[in-house]
């Protein structure tokens, strides 16, 4: 079999394994998703990959898996993956491949912050690299002659000629860096292919996005153990100090507003919506059902697109429409929120608004189309409230006219998509003026 | 060309640190642990010794007291883990020259080695 064909086919496999996974982070596009059959050792890898993304909780098992992949696949004489560590102050091996005293030993180096490879990596922003953004021995060397840029800055020229000697060192012909938002979270050291062809832009491209997905691993990894870590913390304070419960869920809330530019605020908004009309409510026999309704209400708005850690920022900040399949990820958000949530037992009954609060009344809605009175009653608010702002901040201002289309749309929809009780409520507090400080 | 003893327990720094300094022209030769260091020490006399202070059987410490005893002429350098500066002390006390911390900076590593190689050579150490 040919390289190209092996190629293919670990691309297909990936492809086939992830697009089914809640949480599973490798974007895509639709035209590799269609070839089927992958290798069965393989599947397992990926699989318990996915499961690790599910939980979030251990990026070093995909970190290995996908070390793996291309030590396997791509056939080069070693892999490394670096990832920063904060106590160390430093990049440290986290896991490599390789022959017998080519792989470099796990745990036993590390990259200083002021190492020239990770100064080039960091300081991307004054100069360019590459048009991947990967570092290449070769074509690093070649630069030397060709780039003029090079040539002027005596101190530009330095640092490279110094991360040269970096890459010789690890014995690398290719290093990709890791990146989450603008901070380097890792880098991955390749040595050279066995065959001995240069790296081809497909290659490099797809190291890169394995790069994006092991950045989203961690950081949501770190995402989530920080809010356990609060959620601990404050377990024993839950009764007394309600508040600063409150407040982690909105700095979560914040983190994960934070990854989707066009929603700005939108949990903000969303929490703010619910709970006013949430007031028209208090006296529903159904609000007397939970212990607080109140507090219910107002951390599951918070939270209720908490899953949407999930979904590729490729996907979140698309301009374009979606595809299909992309839509399909971004419904997951439900499901993937709630799984977040349910292992928290402060947070158990949060995880079932949160699962439900894309259901619609007349069932037609996702994940589980609950019908009526199936839906949670907090879910149910959280629908409208949620409808209400994604069509009122639809524009870049927010027009008193739009906010009388979103409520005819909200009045249109009162019984298919809405509970009437809740659109009755939603209509009563408009009319009171009282979204009037929100929107 | 110029013996290198590396002793580590874990095979594969052992054989990656091997090929390292081979490739750097040094005849290296490797030792698991501190017994094997010392019987090796004692059959090639080496002139510098990489040694791991955190080994089975013969603790690295134990057996920088054993390779001195035996050689003073090798030159030791530790390699010992960053929290473990403790032992750093105590291993300069026992005729260590230097000192290298794991996770280790490869820059770091190739310069202690070939700075003491030089000094050997200039006999200036």
């Amino acid at each position: 079999m040919s390289y190209d064909d092996n190629w293919l086919k670990l691309q297909d496999w990936i492809a086939e394994k992830v697009k089914n996974c809640d949480g599973a982070l490798i974007p895509m596009g639709p035209d590799i998703m269609k070839r089927p059959e992958a290798e069965l050792d393989y599947q397992v890898m990926l699989e318990s990959a996915s499961r690790t993304m599910i939980r979030f909780k251990r990026p070093e098992r995909l970190i290995k898996v996908i070390v793996r992949i291309i030590d396997e696949q791509v056939k080069v004489s070693h892999t490394a993956m670096l990832v920063f560590q904060k106590n160390k102050d430093a990049y440290v091996l986290i896991d490599s491949k390789g022959a017998e005293g080519v792989k470099i030993p796990v745990g036993y180096i590390r990259l200083s912050t002021d190492n020239p490879l990770i100064r080039v990596f960091q300081d991307r922003h004054n100069y360019k690299i590459s048009d991947t953004g990967a570092l290449e021995y070769k074509s690093l060397l070649d630069s030397f002659q060709r780039n003029d840029a090079l040539k002027r800055d005596d101190e530009l020229r330095d640092l490279f000629e110094r991360a040269l000697k970096q890459m010789e060192l690890l014995k690398s012909n290719i290093c990709i860096p890791i990146y989450y938002k603008k901070d380097l979270i890792g880098v991955l050291v390749l040595g050279k292919k066995l065959s001995n062809i240069k790296f081809s832009r497909q290659e490099i491209g797809f190291f890169t996005t394995l790069a994006n997905d092991v950045a989203m691993a961690i950081a949501n990894a770190q995402l989530i153990q920080d809010l356990q870590d609060k959620i601990y913390e404050v377990h024993n304070l839950y009764e007394r100090e309600h508040k600063i419960f409150i407040h982690t869920a909105i700095s979560l809330a914040a983190a994960i507003d934070a990854r989707d530019p066009y929603t700005h605020g939108h949990t903000e908004r969303v929490t703010q919506f619910a709970l006013v009309i949430a007031d028209e409510l208090q006296d529903m026999p159904e609000a007397h059902t939970y212990k607080n309704f109140k507090e219910t209400l107002h951390v599951a708005s918070l939270l209720h697109d908490v899953g949407k850690i999930g979904v590729p920022d490729s996907i979140l900040n698309k301009k374009s429409h979606l595809t299909k399949d992309e839509y399909e990820r971004v419904k997951e958000h439900s499901v993937t929120g709630a799984a977040i949530l349910y292992p928290i037992r402060e947070l158990g009954d949060i995880a079932r608004e949160v699962r439900a609060h894309h259901e619609r009344y007349d069932g037609a809605g996702y994940p589980d189309g609950l019908k009526g009175e199936d839906i949670p009653f907090v879910a149910r608010i959280i629908s409208v409230a949620d409808t209400f702002d994604a069509i009122t901040s639809d524009r870049p201002y927010r027009q008193k006219k739009m906010v009388e289309i979103a409520v005819q749309i909200i009045k249109d929809n009162s019984g298919t998509q809405f509970d009437p009780i809740i659109v009755s409520a939603f209509l009563l507090a408009y009319r009171k003026d009282r979204f009037k400080n929100i929107i | 060309m110029m013996k290198l003893l590396v002793v580590d327990d874990e095979e594969d720094i052992c054989d990656f640190v091997r090929n390292f300094f081979k490739e750097r022209n040094f005849d290296v030769k490797m030792a698991h642990n501190g017994r094997i260091a010392v019987e090796l020490v004692r059959a090639e006399s080496p002139e510098i010794v990489l040694l791991d202070l955190k080994m089975p059987i013969m603790g690295g410490i134990e057996a920088l007291k054993e390779i001195k005893a035996l050689c003073n002429k090798c030159k030791v350098i530790i390699v010992t883990a960053m929290e473990d500066l403790e032992s750093v002390d105590e291993a300069k006390k026992c005729g260590a020259v230097d000192y290298i911390t794991k996770p280790l900076l490869l820059e770091q590593l190739e310069r202690t080695v070939l700075t003491l190689a030089e000094q050997i050579k200039a006999g200036t150490v």
